[in-house]
């Protein structure tokens, strides 16, 4: 087996609380190989956006991470100084945000951001850079790239938006990409054509992906595997085939209960969850849709 | 579509607010203009004794009648309004460049550096204003230079205070996670990512500034501690005019007005374009 481009293992990640450390990512493991596309899924609060920003280690204080090992590529991220973070984000590992209109600095223009993005990393001159921000422009669909350069961000749709900020976290190559509800904000149609042009540039490029989405119809359309996470824990995860067609966590099942079809019954109960994780961890055991195939084949 | 209603009815407020703001905009540039080229086709050239009586009242020889020497007071309200307006822009310049340098340095580091910064804040801005700037303006001679540099100074932790909290809210932004996300380091965040949007705030500081700069100069200059005659700014003619006071009320009231009126646009100016960069805040 090939070493995985992202490493977790027992990621604890911990705000102060009232009486002492609350653990709101409560002792996750999980690998992402290259070029797959691991979606987290689960709901406000479970914990997603943290494990993701645990990855670049981007926490503001006083979220902390207090016990676990990350490997990013090679790296161990929690060894690294502040002066080898810089590096390492935006060159090793990327990230794209849910709100494009807010992830761009709105007095700036977008070919400023994207040659600034580029310069950051590779000492070239803001002539080289320029062209190849044009390209990058190119490369995500845009039209008359060289034309965009000179916009604000207010100029554009908030879909040109998305594909500009895709194309500055690709701007260094990375080998590791967060998307983090990277599609959330955007229509549905929009949605789906930024999603084709990250699958493609997914495979060209031989990135692991960490996608987190509430979106759960988005998740099995575009992840290989899932981990559904609930209050700070991976309750369930497998191939996204595996968690939708079979899903065996009561938490899994409530959640996809909770999609909507027009002939459902308005007033029909919504399945609930116990509050305290401790419960339900008793209750239900997490799953794991790998080794359940081990036990089922013994 | 509710949405859409209150974005246009917010341009037409932003739109109202920035009309309203040309009002006193226009009013500074006449003044400016004619404290610029006023004395360049005066037909009275402002040090020339005698071109009228003295102590005569305004007319249509002399708009704003003579001095005590017979000199026209319209030209010396012109000439000393450059003197005025250069120490009051001077000093808005020191102070935004201190202040900008002050507040981001504050903002970027936090800590005990950020708590340094804001007492010594504090500790200069509980410092009346006019007895520090008399002491250093006694101390080093009064002269233009010397009033830029000491008015200023006494406005930039006013400056460095609003630089600060703009910052610090900036630095919440998404925009400055996913910079820090790609990677810029915190030095090339603050400069070339946060200035550029704490530079509206700036502007209205500046007039504000420019307001108070010009002020203080005038009031130093009263009381004789500024501008040193033969130059005349708006502060000495007041001077001047309150000493001739009861025979020829002119000669105190131009100058007092045209220190009112500018110190009244720069305000307003202030304020209307403080909200019409608050429009545009909501409209983004």
């Amino acid at each position: 087996m090939t070493e995985s481009a992202v490493t977790v293992e027992n990621l604890v990640v911990t705000v102060p609380g009232a009486t002492g450390p609350v653990r709101v990512v409560d002792d996750i493991s999980f690998e992402i190989a290259a070029g797959n596309v691991l979606g987290i899924v689960g709901e406000s609060g479970s914990g997603k956006s943290l494990t993701a920003l645990s990855l670049m280690r981007l926490h503001r204080s006083p979220v902390r991470i207090d016990n676990g090992f990350i490997r990013v590529a090679g790296t161990d991220v929690r060894s690294l100084a502040e002066r080898e973070l810089d590096a390492f984000r935006g060159n090793t590992i990327a990230m794209i945000y849910q709100n494009p209109m807010s992830a761009l600095n709105p007095v700036l223009t977008i070919g400023n951001q994207l040659v600034e993005a580029i310069r950051i990393h590779n000492k070239v001159s803001r002539r080289v850079a320029r062209n190849q921000a044009t390209d990058m422009l190119a490369e995500v669909g845009i039209d008359r790239p060289a034309d965009r350069l000179d916009s604000y961000p207010f100029e554009l749709s908030g879909g040109m938006l998305q594909r500009v900020v895709i194309a500055m976290a690709m701007s260094c190559n990375p080998r590791v990409l967060i998307a983090d509800e990277a599609t959330t904000a955007l229509d549905v149609t929009t949605q789906a054509r930024v999603l084709d042009l990250l699958r493609g540039l997914i495979e060209q490029h031989d990135m692991a992906v960490l996608f987190i989405t509430h979106d759960l119809a988005v998740a099995s359309e575009f992840c290989d595997d899932i981990q559904v996470m609930y209050s700070g824990r991976i309750v369930e995860r497998g191939t996204a085939r595996e968690v939708f067609e079979d899903p065996r966590h009561p938490y899994t099942l409530g959640l996809l209960g909770s999609l909507c079809t027009l002939d459902m019954e308005l007033d029909r109960p919504i399945p609930t969850m116990p509050r305290d994780i401790a419960e339900l961890s008793r209750l239900a055991p997490a799953i794991d849709h790998a080794a359940l195939e081990v036990q089922e084949l013994r | 579509m509710a949405e859409a209603l209150t974005l246009v009815k917010e341009q037409a407020r932003a739109q109202g607010v920035r009309r309203r703001a040309l009002i006193p905009a226009i009013i500074l540039i006449v003044i400016v203009a004619a404290c610029v080229f006023g004395p360049l086709v005066s037909p009275y050239p402002a040090d020339a004794l005698g071109v009228g009586l003295p102590f005569a009242g305004p007319s249509w020889a002399h708009w704003f009648g003579t001095d005590d020497l017979g000199r026209d007071l319209l030209s010396l309200v012109l000439v000393g309004g450059q003197i005025s307006l250069t120490v009051g822009l001077g000093a808005t310049l020191i102070s935004l460049l201190v202040g900008i340098a002050w507040g981001i340095a504050a903002a970027g580091r936090r800590g005990w550096i950020d708590t340094l910064l804001m007492r010594l804040c504090d500790a200069v801005m509980a410092i009346p204003q006019l007895l520090f700037a008399l002491v250093c303006v006694a101390a080093f001679r009064p002269s233009v230079i010397s009033l830029m540099i000491v008015i200023g100074l006494l406005m930039s932790p006013t400056t460095a205070r609003m630089v600060r909290s703009t910052a610090v809210s900036e630095l919440a932004d998404d925009y400055v996670v996913a910079a820090t996300a790609s990677g810029l380091t915190r030095r090339r965040l603050l400069v070339s990512e946060v200035l550029p949007n704490i530079l509206p705030p700036m502007v209205v500081q500046a007039t504000t500034n420019m307001a108070d700069a010009i002020m203080l100069e005038a009031t130093l200059s009263f009381v004789g501690l500024g501008i040193q005659p033969p130059d005349a700014s708006w502060g000495t003619l007041l001077l001047q005019g309150y000493a001739k006071m009861y025979n020829s009320i002119w000669m105190l009231i131009f100058p007092a007005l045209i220190i009112v009126v500018t110190l009244a646009c720069l305000v307003l100016l202030s304020d209307r374009l403080g909200s019409a960069f608050d429009g545009k805040k909501v409209m983004r």
